[in-house]
């Protein structure tokens, strides 16, 4: 905005340094792609080393982030223009959550046009699906949105070691609930209930959403938590400050976001049946 | 916390920056990104413009589609022999050409393009030193590399490239599940492109709304960084909507889900909705910001501003917001019900509006102004009346009964010929001669870019002009074969594409040879036109210098509404 003026008066703000961080995380991706794909086809194509070169992929991809972390925590704990860069970044993250919610959106709206509007979405009668553990799984993970607000806050006000107290039982809460999805996922597949499985085809539709959904959810959770313990591991290193800590922020809003989904997806895949 | 040390405050030390290879592959600078994604563009065009050349080729002759038809009937052939022919080599073929010509031209031509002269120009326009995140900027434009090497490199795997067309429908794109990787690689490219999109448009969405200098409000942002960032506001919106279609379609194929095959529970005419309700806002991705950038082409040869800033700006929210309310008219034959066809054919008419807002206040800004005919102003006028031409075709094809007589026949794809040639890269080849200049301080030669602009703009006329025609007669379009009366009009087609052709030939060849000459446009303003128009990019050098403004920018903002208008 207009307010913003401080990065023109200063002459050292806003000159990025070039990175070599974004072309090798890409081609660190590629070869994680190339790798799976020649995997799932089993070609053969990297001389009978897919396997080896979709892991290796996957390895670097996760190295080559770290890098590209570290050198924007360096660059923004030398920077000038505080106000500029948090505004920026609060903005990036929001825009994020759209297209995260529009991605969602589009489950649900399968969800929704499927079970609602035509036929041939049959839920089974036989399976029972959730039951209390995943009821107190849901209450786990609103508690534990509860908790990573209240960490942040002690962040703000600077009391550290009851900010690390309630970031590390989040993180617990955290792996709770994956340990419940997981089982709940294992007690599901022994009784025949997942999307290959043909026997069971006048389900496929319904198991096949019932895993994206919670799948794709999952996988949140599980980014949500690498989030908050790269923060924890931050605190510890003493990277905050009360007045600069985006990484607290981004982290606690991508928790809500994903304890949000959860609820949504709790109330229409669990609660309200046709 | 705020008892411990915090990392020490210093100074940014002096930038040190690489040479050669290592800085293109290091810069984050979004100068040199645009510059990048700008010969990613032209180089993907020459190719893609190529399948366009393969597909003429096959449709030189109609093949011998009567004969087996009469065949079959006299009982001599089978129909199971005539569809071998149809599905086999030269069928198969053409649909893969067909397929990755649309996949190529969309997103690593079009998007690219005007992905390329946004990072140039916006961040000049809005006076900000670079993009709000210059490494996701580079990383936005290095995710296109693996789009285009999965897309490029299906050819060559087992089975050959997609040939689903490049809306990939269930169940055609089902075919070959677990046996030909091409479907896959298009699937995975689709998801790196998308990728690309989506960063791309966040960082354009913070870059306007946090970066503007002092004085910059919104009532004075220049029209191309308010299309840019409109088209990044559907961009955000559209390609997580593409890229969870295309992963169902991808876990159907590979790991046994029923999402969109019908015979495991799945509902192929889903796809089809989810599929449109990002690619019709796609193709509003692929014109607004050709929209604003022949808003400061028409204005700066007119010799006069804008005509109508406000309604420019309300017309491309306008059509950004009505881009998401009509994607099913891209199904009228699908069998929906009637009230959602009407709705969808209204809603279509709709869009004409804004449009029609936009046409006549560009007419209006040409009004009275002293026109200077250069090269990027041919284009512009150009471009204009074939997207008029495209939209009267738009309307036909919105009216539910012509629609279901003229659907997937070649009347649709002169359609949207007219509108993403003759509309985008028309616009596109206007920015071109219009900011090259800029860009890199020379001027593409005036003269063969007015031949250019004659190729281009007969050849367009003439390809999808008798396109129009040759679907209104009833050729079907994605078949390498058509009955014989279709032979001359596809003749005049094939002789349009030859001009368009010579056309993009000679502005590749410009760009080459401006390459090798001494710099020509020395002065920071070369068209000479900053005088009405007050813009950013034509007060600092050309080419801009590093960081582009040492302070705070150089001249005053003007008001975008002058007094008398």
């Amino acid at each position: 905005m207009s307010e913003h003026a401080s990065h023109h008066d200063d002459p050292w703000s806003h000159v990025p340094p070039p990175s070599p961080w974004p072309v090798l995380f890409t081609g660190s991706l590629c070869v994680a792609v190339f790798g799976t794909l020649a995997n799932m086809f089993e070609s053969g194509f990297f001389w009978n080393n897919d396997s080896l070169v979709m892991f290796v992929g996957i390895f670097l991809s996760l190295f080559t982030l770290m890098g590209w972390g570290h050198q924007i925590i360096k660059e923004k704990a030398i920077s000038h223009d505080l106000d500029q860069q948090q505004s920026d970044l609060k903005l990036f993250t929001l825009m994020f959550f759209v297209s995260e919610a529009l991605a969602f959106g589009t489950i649900f709206g399968y969800y929704y046009i499927r079970a609602f509007a035509t036929v041939g979405f049959v839920r089974p009668d036989d399976i029972h699906l959730g039951g209390w553990p995943v009821a107190v799984a849901t209450i786990l993970l609103i508690t534990s949105s509860l908790t990573c607000e209240f960490a942040h806050k002690a962040v703000e006000h600077g009391r550290k070691s009851q900010a690390r107290l309630l970031l590390l039982l989040t993180i617990t809460l955290g792996f709770i609930f994956l340990y419940a999805q997981g089982k709940e996922y294992g007690e599901l597949i022994i009784q025949g209930f997942w999307p290959g499985n043909y026997e069971a085809v006048e389900y496929n539709a319904f198991s096949s959403l019932f895993y994206i959904s919670t799948g794709f959810h999952g996988v949140h959770v599980a980014t949500g938590l690498l989030m908050l313990i790269l923060v924890w591991l931050r605190m510890e290193l003493g990277h905050f400050t009360q007045k600069r800590h985006f990484s607290v922020v981004a982290a606690s809003w991508y928790w809500h976001f994903v304890d949000v989904v959860w609820v949504l997806l709790f109330i229409s895949i669990y609660v309200m049946v046709k | 916390m705020s008892t411990e040390t915090p990392i020490e405050a210093a100074p940014m030390p002096p930038i040190k920056r690489h040479t050669g290879i290592m800085d293109i592959l290091t810069t984050v600078d979004h100068k040199k990104i645009g510059m990048m994604y700008f010969w990613t563009a032209l180089i993907m065009g020459l190719i893609g413009g190529g399948m366009a050349g393969a597909i003429r080729f096959q449709l030189a002759t109609p093949g011998a589609v009567i004969e087996n038809l009469q065949a079959v009937v006299a009982g001599t052939k089978t129909s199971e022999q005539v569809w071998a022919l149809f599905s086999t080599a030269e069928g198969e073929k053409f649909n893969m050409m067909t397929t990755m010509h649309a996949s190529i031209m969309i997103f690593a031509v079009i998007i690219p393009a005007f992905a390329a002269f946004a990072n140039y120009v916006v961040p000049i326009m809005i006076g900000a030193r670079d993009m709000a995140f210059p490494k996701l900027n580079a990383f936005a434009f290095w995710l296109l590399i693996p789009a285009i090497i999965l897309m490029s490199g299906s050819f060559f795997v087992e089975g050959g490239a997609a040939s689903s067309g490049w809306t990939a429908y269930p169940p055609l794109s089902l075919q070959g599940a677990g046996v030909n990787p091409g479907q896959d690689m298009w699937i995975l490219a689709v998801h790196f492109g998308g990728m690309s999109s989506i960063l791309g448009a966040i960082n354009f969405i913070v870059t306007i709304a946090n970066m503007r200098c002092k004085g910059m409000t919104w009532g004075k942002l220049p029209l191309l960084a308010w299309a840019v960032f409109i088209t990044s506001i559907i961009q955000l919106m559209g390609t997580p909507v593409l890229g969870a279609a295309v992963t169902m379609l991808l876990f159907d194929r590979n790991f046994g889900t029923g999402f969109l095959d019908a015979s495991r529970g799945g509902d192929p005419s889903l796809y089809q909705h989810i599929f449109w309700f990002y690619s019709h806002p796609a193709v509003y991705i692929m014109i607004l910001p050709g929209f604003g950038a022949l808003s400061h082409i028409l204005a700066s040869f007119s010799s006069k501003r804008i005509f109508g800033y406000f309604a420019m700006v309300a017309a491309i929210a306008a059509i950004a917001v009505l881009g998401f309310m009509v994607w099913a008219h891209h199904m009228f034959t699908i069998g929906m019900p009637t009230w959602m066809n009407a709705y969808f054919m209204v809603a279509s008419y709709g869009i004409g509006v804004p449009t029609g807002i936009k046409i006549f206040s560009w007419l209006a800004t040409l009004w009275g102004g002293k026109i200077r005919f250069t090269t990027p102003m041919l284009f512009a006028i150009g471009a204009v009346s074939l997207f008029v031409l495209g939209g009267f075709g738009g309307l036909i094809l919105a009216t539910v009964p012509s629609d279901v007589q003229l659907h997937d026949t070649y009347f649709v794809v002169g359609h949207f010929h007219y509108t993403l040639v003759g509309g985008s890269v028309m616009i596109i080849f206007a920015s071109t001669y219009f900011w090259w200049p800029k860009m890199t301080g020379r001027f593409l030669n005036e003269t063969a870019g007015k031949i250019c602009a004659a190729f281009m703009y007969f050849g367009i006329l003439l390809a999808f002009g008798t396109m129009h025609y040759t679907g209104a007669l009833g050729m079907a379009r994605r078949v390498g074969f058509y009955r014989e009366e279709f032979t001359h009009l596809n003749h005049i087609t094939t002789l349009g594409y030859t001009l368009s052709a010579i056309g993009a030939v000679i502005l590749f060849v410009s760009i080459v040879v401006s390459l090798f000459k001494k710099k020509n446009a020395t002065s920071n303003d070369p068209w000479e036109i900053n005088d009405i128009q007050q813009s950013f990019e034509w007060a600092i050098p050309s080419p801009p210098p590093p960081y582009n403004f040492e302070t705070v920018p150089p001249i005053p903002v003007v008001d975008q509404m002058p007094k008398g208008h």
